[in-house]
């Protein structure tokens, strides 16, 4: 009972305290505003980044193992250069002894490539040179078109398949099957368009890449001697990591490693990407959160300065209100309640200046980007409590101070 | 004056000392005061400014605490509360008269006679009834809904009189009441005194004016923190 009737004493008295400074309030809610606004937008723009990155991951299957001579998660550099290479031959081997994989596909790649179409180009996408085995490991679906036929794949016909973006940009008008385009000069007769898989970095997914069969790549390339990539797919996700078990017992054996020594190749898995964006975006937060700490910081001091003048200044009414019976608990809760009321309003303004600045920033700066920044509604519960919570921890020194005035002192303040 | 107890008095004094530390001197604003208070008594304090009168009120209105020495409120000794009993005793048995009214500018005469409701967690529906009902007393029921600057010096006073009475406390504590008005209003607060004294209520009266203090029925001359003289001045 008695908290709820100086629960309302507090708000009115806040309200009116807060009336009774209009300027003065707004300015020691900018602060607060401003470090509210900043963490809601941040929190936004890494909601939008992990969506991106992680759809970029999902364009690899979840239970397929890439055998690669690199390790996709990063390690030392130089001793990778100098591994092996992955050949045809390690493949046939895994294919014939493997019993935990459903599906094998091989692939050699080559990175910042040119496609010409009449006057019209594409710079710095990716060329992979692929088997029949590249259906059943990947997530590519053809959107227009089709797929290499095994004809194609074993003759090594000058054929391909264009991922979105390059469609988009040497096709704009037209439909690019039957069209012959040129690859680094090479000719390759456009069979198949591959379906968008979107994302931040299209140049590692489908999107911005040209796929042909596996040796038209070599043919024209010229690169007999390349590592490729062994894709292994696993029969069941569940049981995926016998199959990476399975990889790495047969690839040791093919290589002759005694048991002490360490892979001279790496087993690859969308879980390295997402472990990688995971600590990405653990880092964002953390310096998206520094920035936001600093600026509630200011915010705060800002109320904890105004409080202070707040206090001193009602003096005297701290006094009289003691005179009458205020408990130094309920002179606690209604300077308390005056800083949270600013506060929080603060952080009321802020989300309501967030959310719109967010969905104009998709229409207007990222209406052509992939990259689209949310605003889920946990985010403007995280900005009111820390706001709320900034008008506490820094509201709580001069709500003690204006409690600890002695009355006497106090009524006699001028 | 041997009929003062602890037990048979509102409020009893008994060897009151407050010391204040000035650095390397002691000085004794209250020099070992007894005094008691029977209920429905009108007493008025007085003394010159330095004799410690001001700092006896404080004692009686539980605003500070003394040095040493026993205070009885109702036979119970309140010398040794804590900050939260002292608001307690302050807010439920004792009504503040002040010279310089202080009433929250901020606030109509409602809220303002309602405050020590609201601190003693009485419902508001109840609050503003009684707050309404005290401001019919004093006669201004009909401001309100007035802010203190939209009152007479007068009016402001029978408002902190309002606010005083509400909690219907053991004791009407008045420093100096009528310091801040001219003559005519002082009189007229004076007698708004008599009538409440007459009603039941026990008065102690802080003053410096020998006309303010015959009002009373009963003068305490305090002087260098002593009770100087005790005396009955009307029957």
């Amino acid at each position: 009972m008695k908290l709820i009737s100086d629960t309302k004493e507090g708000l009115s008295i806040a309200i009116t305290a807060v009336k009774a400074n209009p300027l003065r309030s707004i300015l020691t809610m900018l602060g607060i505003i401003i470090g509210i606004f900043t963490v809601t937008l941040m929190g936004a723009f890494l909601n939008g980044t992990d969506t991106m990155f992680r759809k970029t991951a999902s364009s690899m299957l979840t239970d397929v193992y890439y055998v690669d001579k690199w390790n996709w998660g990063g390690g030392d550099w130089r001793l990778m250069r100098n591994r092996p290479s992955i050949t045809e031959e390690d493949m046939q081997e895994l294919r014939s002894k493997m019993t935990t994989a459903s599906a094998f596909g091989m692939t050699i790649g080559k990175w910042g490539q040119e496609a010409k179409y009449k006057n019209r180009s594409v710079q710095g996408m990716s060329i992979s040179g692929v088997d029949e085995g590249y259906m059943a490991t990947q997530s590519t679906e053809i959107e227009f078109g089709r797929f290499f036929t095994t004809a194609e794949i074993s003759s090594a016909r000058p054929v391909c398949i264009i991922g979105y973006e390059v469609a988009q940009k040497l096709f704009p008008n037209i439909s690019p099957l039957g069209m012959v385009i040129r690859v680094q000069g090479y000719p390759l007769e456009v069979i198949g368009v591959a379906k968008r898989v979107g994302g931040l970095f299209t140049v590692f997914t489908v999107d911005n890449s040209t796929v042909m069969p596996f040796r038209t790549l070599q043919n024209a390339y010229g690169e007999k001697h390349q590592s490729i990539t062994i894709a292994v797919r696993a029969k069941t996700v569940e049981n995926k990591l016998d199959t990476k078990e399975e990889i790495s017992f047969y690839m040791r054996h093919i290589r002759h490693l005694k048991p002490n020594e360490p892979l001279n190749f790496g087993i690859n898995n969308q879980d390295q990407f997402n472990q990688q964006i995971d600590s990405l975006t653990f880092i964002l937060s953390v310096v998206g959160f520094v920035i936001t700490g600093l600026s509630l910081l200011v915010g705060g001091i800002g109320i904890m300065n105004i409080m202070y003048v707040s206090v001193k200044e009602r003096t005297r009414e701290i006094g009289i209100r003691k005179a009458v019976g205020a408990t130094r608990r309920s002179l606690i809760f209604q300077f308390l309640y005056e800083a949270s009321f600013l506060s929080l309003s603060a952080g009321l303004i802020a989300i309501a200046i967030a959310y719109p600045v967010t969905t104009l920033i998709n229409n207007l700066l990222l209406a052509d980007s992939e990259l689209q920044i949310g605003f889920p509604l946990y985010y403007a519960n995280i900005g009111l409590a820390l706001s709320l919570a900034t008008g506490l921890i820094f509201g709580i020194f001069p709500a003690l101070k204006a409690s600890r005035l002695d009355p006497v002192d106090a009524l006699r303040y001028e | 004056m041997g009929q003062y107890t602890p037990q048979n008095s509102v409020i009893y004094l008994e060897e009151i000392f407050r010391v204040y530390d000035m650095g390397h001197e002691n000085v004794y604003a209250l020099n070992g005061v007894t005094v008691g208070v029977h209920r429905n008594e009108y007493v008025a304090i007085m003394g010159p400014s330095g004799s410690g009168k001001s700092t006896l009120m404080n004692l009686i209105g539980c605003l500070d605490t003394p040095s040493s020495g026993n205070y009885y409120f109702n036979g119970t000794n309140v010398a040794g509360l804590d900050d939260n009993e002292l608001a307690e005793i302050r807010n439920k048995e004792i009504g503040f008269v002040f010279q310089t009214f202080n009433l929250l500018p901020r606030s109509d005469a409602l809220h303002n006679v309602e405050l020590p409701l609201i601190y003693a967690g009485i419902k508001k529906d109840e609050r503003l009834e009684r707050a309404y009902s005290a401001l019919e007393s004093v006669g201004l029921a009909d401001r309100a809904s007035h802010k203190p600057n939209e009152l007479s010096g007068g009016q402001r006073q029978r408002v902190a009189i309002a606010r005083a009475l509400v909690t219907r406390p053991s004791i009407l504590l008045a420093d100096e009441p009528t310091g801040n008005l001219d003559s005519k209003t002082g009189e007229d607060i004076m007698k708004f005194f008599a009538e409440l004294h007459d009603r039941g209520n026990t008065i102690i009266l802080v003053t410096h004016e020998e006309d303010i203090a015959r009002n009373a029925h009963r003068v305490v001359r305090i002087r260098d923190g002593k009770v100087e003289r005790d005396e009955r001045t009307r029957p």
